[in-house]
């Protein structure tokens, strides 16, 4: 009585099953598992960006001394003790082994200012490895990146503790409560142009070119963009990441900023100002291009690309926050299965089926 | 016996906000504080007990076709009347709770019990599902409250918990805050819930025809009276 | 059973033996078919059903009618008690920002539509016939949750007092920082005995609001540092300092152009 429809679906009698030309069977390979898997796990695959990460590490150690290392090693050590603990609660294989918590760790101490406190550093970690990604279902379940989420987390959730960062070379071993605090160049340039003043300053060469090696306030992997560059660069060679995305991003980038520049002088500093500070690079490079969160298509990279340079110049220029790098991430994270959908890459020989009126059934009643 | 059934199964085992899922709003939106919360909670339960014995009253005139629009008129001309007699004569309640009254007009939950309870059931049954389910909603709404005061503020209805408490997350008292706790709630008590099911032998499951998916509000046609 | 639907039954029967065709399928079209049967009947208008509609009609109205009523009643009751109780909250906001005072304050309310379709009233204190003080009641739209509304008050040479947000909808925890003047009390002192302070300093300590407190009117428009000016906001809450700022400096403005008025001041 139950039997559902489908299992009574007349099938092709047999002379018609003859008129289908099946390939020869012993041209196909079929064998159950298991198969032997080709290319790196996602261990390895962590392992390398984690390598790739080293020259911003390094920089931001030259730069904000131990307080850099300090907020490092809380936000590693804690994102993968929530990974292990969480884990244990749910009684699963621990994943701690596939270094995807380190590295969320690692970007999430990055992304932060070296006078964090601890128990926000905690904090952060806790969103990212707990609500961003495991009560989604792990790595590779998350439609968000956790780095991005538990830093927007840590932003809103303690923004007078997250907006304090401390001139670069001004501590070494010295307590917090010591260090020379500064603004960042960005939201610097964002009062000055919302006051009228001169941007000349953030335009000049000098200040270029230590935005450039890192000599500047902000947070600790982003200042430095040749420490970054040269991670991105280490990752486009290991084919870790597509360079369509860090590629329309910056392109993106500064063709808006030109733009507006060139429409509205005075409004905000120039192209290598927006492509040197802040966190676009350190995005760019490291949290745009995981591969959980990004499209899989290149078309769908591209568009997932100028999507966050256009949401990050809109936050900075016109928006109230000085740096939106993390928003624009996460904003074009949820996109993501969207624009795979009408990103797809067409099948060889693909046609568009019309769509019909399906004639009933026999004995349905029309 | 069955009155306290009435009046109980509203705290835990049907408690609007934790299990039958009504009233989402005001239990995310004004709960950033153990204050707010408490005093949304009493509001609501207030109105829910006075709409359950007008709803049961009227129930054997109403015809079935329009009940839900009348119900409505009923619960809109009660509020309103309570909103301006609270503002006339207690004004320091007033202050306390005034700007929750007109919210609670739309709140899913009266309507809801209206609907699924007071329709059916006697005056005295209907009181007790009022209450029951009005407790049931404060206790849900002062816990969330208070867990989202003490993550974002340190205090507990306004009261520093200890001096120079440094763990201040300000989102917590966010929506975002209010997403999280409320579902970190939810998970524990489905948690709880199946481990008693587990122990007792038998399949868990959350309670129908009473929750939002299984309420009639939203099939009119289906069960014309 | 009517003959159409036996039809059917008969078709379904007949159709039986073939494989794809089981019984539940046959039931379901069976189904179907008197659900549109039913949706045809239902769309038939019969002289019963138009005495239905109307009565439902009239019952509805009826049960609107009553509730209006009920309400009208009650909106009429209240109304003069209401007043009296709005009236009376303003008092007490009143009593807290001004120093003592013995006139009719609500009598010497001084209404006026300012710039940007923003409302002002100005109270005068009087002790025993001198001026003992001045209050501004004012609104401000540039909060970051939309419109706030403050009670500030001035000496009689045009200095501030006291200065209270009674309204907002700032983000709490961020820009209710700034609006608010919380009391902190800590469980240790939960019972033990409120010392108030005597007057300016009655008030709960605002870190943003006590920074207005003595400065003449003679000073405004005041700004906040990073627009030039000596008034720390609180960072992340740049938008709500910035409203309250412009609240107060809106007040002192309209104190100002009455004290210029009446020549108290250049």
């Amino acid at each position: 009585m139950t039997m559902s429809e489908e299992n009574t679906v007349p099938h092709a009698s047999a002379e018609e099953k003859q008129k289908v030309r099946l390939p020869e069977t012993k041209n196909l390979i079929l064998s159950p598992s298991p198969h032997i898997q080709v290319g790196p796990g996602s261990a390895k695959i962590m392992c390398q960006v984690i390598v790739c990460l080293i020259p911003a590490i390094i920089a931001a150690f030259v730069f904000f001394g131990l307080h850099a290392l300090r907020v490092l090693v809380i936000c590693t050590a804690s994102c993968a003790a929530f990974e292990y603990l969480w884990c244990l609660a749910v009684k699963r294989k621990s994943t701690v082994g596939d270094f995807s918590a380190v590295l969320t760790g690692l970007l999430l101490g990055l992304n932060i200012s070296s006078l964090t406190p601890a128990w926000v550093c905690i904090a952060g970690s806790f969103i990212a490895i707990i609500i961003a990604k495991q009560v989604y279902g792990g790595l590779g379940q998350n439609p968000f990146n956790p780095a991005a989420v538990g830093r927007i987390a840590m932003l809103m959730g303690a923004s007078g503790a997250m907006t304090q960062y401390a001139v670069p070379r001004s501590v070494f071993f010295a307590p917090v409560a010591d260090a020379l605090t500064s603004a960042t160049p960005l939201s610097m340039a964002e009062s000055a142009a919302g006051m009228g003043k001169s941007l000349e300053y953030f335009n000049s060469s000098g200040f270029l070119w230590r935005a450039f090696t890192g000599e500047i306030a902000g947070s600790l992997g982003e200042t430095s963009v040749l420490a970054v560059l040269i991670g991105g660069i280490g990752l486009m060679a290991l084919r870790l990441i597509r360079w369509q995305i860090p590629v329309s991003i910056l392109a993106t980038v500064a063709i808006f900023v030109s733009l507006v520049n060139h429409f509205s002088p005075g409004t905000t500093p120039g192209v290598l100002f927006h492509l040197f500070t802040g966190g676009l690079m350190l995005g760019a490079f490291f949290m745009a291009t995981d591969m959980v969160t990004s499209p899989v298509t290149v078309k769908g990279c591209i568009v997932f690309g100028v999507g966050i340079g256009l949401l990050v110049c809109v936050i900075r220029i016109y928006g109230s926050y000085p740096e939106g790098m993390s928003f624009a991430i996460v904003l074009m994270n949820a996109l993501v299965p969207l624009i795979d959908k009408f990103c797809y890459i067409k099948p060889f020989g693909h046609q568009n089926i019309k769509a019909g009126r399906i004639e009933p059934r026999r004995g349905e009643i029309k | 016996m069955n009155l306290w059934k009435d009046f109980s199964k509203g705290i835990w085992k049907e408690n609007p906000v934790l299990v039958l899922m009504l009233g989402m709003c005001p239990s995310l939106a004004t709960t950033s504080s153990g204050s707010n919360a408490l005093g949304m909670g009493l509001a609501t339960t207030f109105v829910l007990v006075c709409s359950n014995l007008a709803i049961s009253s009227i129930r054997k005139i109403v015809p079935g076709k329009i009940r839900i629009p009348c119900y409505i008129v009923v619960i809109a001309a009660f509020v309103t009347v309570v909103d301006l007699l609270m503002q006339a004569y207690t004004g320091a309640l007033y202050e306390a709770l005034g700007i929750f009254i007109p919210l609670i007009v739309v709140n899913c939950i009266v309507l809801g019990r209206a609907e699924a309870f007071a329709s059916k059931h006697g005056l005295l049954s209907s009181f007790m599902d009022g209450l029951g389910m009005g407790c049931g909603f404060t206790l849900a709404l002062t816990i969330i409250g208070l867990i989202r005061e003490f993550l974002s503020a340190g205090t507990l209805f306004n009261v520093l918990v200890s001096e120079n408490y440094p763990v201040l997350f300000s989102v917590m008292g966010q929506a975002p805050g209010g997403f999280m706790v409320m579902g970190f709630i939810l998970a524990g008590m489905n948690f709880l819930n199946m481990r008693k099911a587990r122990k007792e032998g038998r399949d868990f499951v959350n309670p129908v025809d009473m929750d939002c998916k299984h309420c009639m509000i939203c099939r009119i046609t289906d069960e014309d009276k | 059973m009517n003959t159409e639907e036996k039809n059917v039954r008969m078709d379904a029967g007949a159709n039986g033996n073939e494989p794809w065709m089981d019984v539940s399928a046959a039931e379901r079209q069976r189904q179907e078919y008197l659900k549109r049967k039913q949706e045809e009947q239902e769309r038939k208008v019969t002289p019963a059903k138009i005495r239905n509609i109307f009565y439902l009609g009239i019952f509805l109205f009826l049960v609107c009618a009553v509730a209006a009523t009920v309400m009208c009643f009650a909106n009429g009751v209240t109304r003069i008690p209401r007043r009296q109780a709005k009236q009376q909250k303003l008092v007490s906001a009143l009593n807290e920002v001004l120093p003592p005072y013995n006139n009719a304050i609500l009598k010497t309310a001084e209404s006026k539509e300012n710039p940007g379709n923003i409302k002002s009233t100005l109270y005068t204190a009087k002790k025993d016939g001198k001026v003992a003080g001045y209050a501004v009641q004012i609104s401000a739209p540039e909060g970051y949750g939309g419109k706030m509304e403050g009670l500030i008050s001035f000496s009689p040479e045009g200095r501030v007092c006291s200065f209270v947000i009674t309204e907002h909808s700032e983000t709490p925890g961020l820009g209710s920082e700034v609006t608010d003047r919380k009391d902190v009390r800590t469980f240790a002192t939960l019972f033990a005995e409120k010392k108030r302070k005597p007057f300016p300093e009655n008030l709960p300590p605002g870190k943003v609001l006590d920074q207005f407190r003595s400065r003449s009117v003679k000073t405004a428009p005041w700004r906040l540092r990073t627009e030039g000016g000596d008034i720390d906001g609180r960072s992340g809450a740049t938008i709500s300092s910035k409203a309250v700022t412009l609240l107060a400096s809106r007040a002192a403005e309209i104190l100002k152009e009455k004290l210029q008025k009446e020549g108290k001041i250049k």
